[in-house]
């Protein structure tokens, strides 16, 4: 029997996919009277002539197309056996996409109101239904065929960041602060990126904020920063670190260059001023440990080392410094032995 | 205006539907569907409306969150999602079908019925919007905004508490 009418429907089998269109490739030639099924949670935008004419809610539709029966046959014979009413239909997913996931690709750093300078990674999830249809085949699927969740989600991922960014730079709270503000932040980021997710065609319905995570350098800053609370501010924390160098040295049996400074005798016996010389020493280092290394001692130098940590994550210095000046100073510690 | 819906689309039919609308059995199907898909552009025109009032929402939620007030935009989510939860339930909700067998037969009264009572909504679409208005004045003046939020989230759940009801209207008016 000669073909006469076309359904046209997109049952989605997948789940996964946003956008499907029909043909899949090329242009389709519906014939006039054919019938388009949109099930409840989709949208169809339907293509003639290569305009976008209208979108089509839930239901069965008759399309009208110039592709009329027996004439298109004798007019297809002037166009190479093809149609020149050219049709395209976009089946848009409309339901709610629940399992898209978001996270910092790479850490981002922070001015922290109680330790300065932090680096954190966080991720979430949230969940968008696509809400306009038509502008959101015209914007992001174009002319291609499949459009699926996860080609879009890098996209947006970008969006999410660069307004979490934003909004963590406003509320400027300390990262010990944050684990408690996951709500507000979540809705917050939601409220910021609503705009940007409309201009799209996408409505974002939920975000979630499941962690924020301090880099491995920021804990081992946070760790130190803790140690330091019992003692007092940074002059006294140089000191103990100082200290805590020349004890563990001491414990190892007072071996190497700490000998001169007396920490190998035992303790009680000339302890003090000795003390006070090599912290002396590992504060003048760790306040000048750009300086051109002269004769120090093993323990200035580690005193120095752990010193840069410190002043990374409050700001002082930039991240290529502290690369620059932990090489310098490993390679002298390496130097001592 | 809202409530010519139907007439309106009666008057729509083109020739070939008027034609089909003759055949024996037919008509009473027709005018049920076309009783439903008035109903579902209602619902749709409803949805449209809460919509509008939870993108004005959304862009109170920014105002506040420019300006530090996260614990406000926390309170307006709330709202939010039971204003989304309202949208989504209009959307999505049953067209008034009843099986063969079924003990209750959805005719034509039911289904004015529930047209009625989704109508009856459009009251709703009115309160919140002045609830939003409240909402924006405050928020842009960087007065408190919690006594309106309550009340928004107080109206958000008593619409979605109307909702609910929707099913009982067919069960009322059957008994009628």
């Amino acid at each position: 029997m000669a073909r006469v009418f076309d359904v046209v429907e997109w049952p989605d089998t997948g789940g996964r996919d946003m956008v499907y269109r029909w043909p899949p490739t090329g242009s389709g030639d519906i014939r006039i009277g054919s019938q388009l099924v949109v099930r409840e949670s989709q949208a169809a935008v339907f293509f003639r002539d290569g305009k976008a004419l209208d979108t089509f809610g839930p239901g069965r539709h008759t399309l009208t197309t110039a592709n009329i029966p027996l004439l298109i046959g004798l007019l297809g014979k002037l166009f190479s056996d093809k149609s020149p009413f050219t049709t395209e239909v976009y089946f848009v997913n409309l339901r709610e996409f629940v399992d898209m996931k978001w996270g910092t690709p790479e850490p981002i750093a922070l001015r922290d109101s109680e330790l300065g300078m932090v680096r954190l990674g966080a991720f979430g999830t949230y969940s968008l239904q696509i809400s306009d249809p038509q502008l959101f085949v015209n914007k992001i699927v174009g002319v291609r065929g499949i459009y699926q969740t996860g080609q879009i989600e890098s996209y947006l991922r970008s969006i999410i960041v660069t307004r979490l960014t934003d909004l963590l730079g406003e509320i400027n709270k300390s990262l010990f602060d944050l684990p408690r503000l996951y709500e507000e932040i979540g809705a917050g980021v939601r409220a910021k990126l609503a705009d940007d997710f409309a201009a799209l065609g996408i409505d974002l319905k939920a975000f979630f904020v499941n962690s924020i995570n301090a880099t491995e350098e920021t804990v081992k800053a946070i760790d130190e920063r803790a140690a330091m609370g019992a003692i007092g501010d940074m002059q006294k924390y140089l000191q103990f670190k100082a200290a805590q160098a020349m004890g563990t040295a001491a414990a190892a049996g007072g071996a190497g260059d700490l000998t001169s400074a007396g920490v190998g005798l035992g303790a009680g016996v000339g302890m003090g001023a000795a003390m006070a010389s090599a912290i002396s020493s590992a504060i003048q280092a760790g306040k000048q440990e750009a300086a051109a290394p002269g004769a120090l001692t093993k323990a200035q130098v580690q005193a120095t080392l752990d010193n840069l940590d410190m002043r990374l994550a409050a700001g002082e210095i930039s991240e290529a410094t502290y690369k620059e000046l932990r090489a310098k100073w490993e390679k002298k510690l390496a130097e001592l032995g | 205006m809202k409530g010519n819906l139907r007439e309106k689309m009666e008057s729509g039919r083109n020739a070939l539907e008027k034609l089909v609308a003759n055949l024996p059995g037919y008509q009473g199907y027709k005018e049920k569907e076309l009783r439903r898909e008035a109903d579902k552009l209602l619902r749709n025109q409803l949805a449209a409306g809460f919509d509008k009032q939870r993108r004005r929402l959304s862009s109170i939620q920014y105002t506040l969150t420019t300006t530090g007030r996260l614990a406000a935009v926390v309170m307006l989510e709330r709202a939010m999602l039971k204003l989304q939860l309202l949208t989504d339930r209009l959307k999505v909700a049953a067209y008034g079908y009843a099986g063969f067998f079924d003990a209750v037969k959805v005719e034509e009264a039911e289904l004015d019925a529930l047209y009625n009572f989704d109508l009856g909504l459009w009251d709703g679409v009115k309160q919140v919007e002045d609830l939003i208005n409240e909402l924006e004045e405050a928020a842009s003046k960087e007065e408190d905004v919690s006594q309106s939020a309550n009340a928004l989230i107080k109206l958000l759940e008593e619409l979605n508490e109307t909702f609910n009801r929707r099913q009982d209207v067919i069960l009322e008016t059957s008994k009628t």
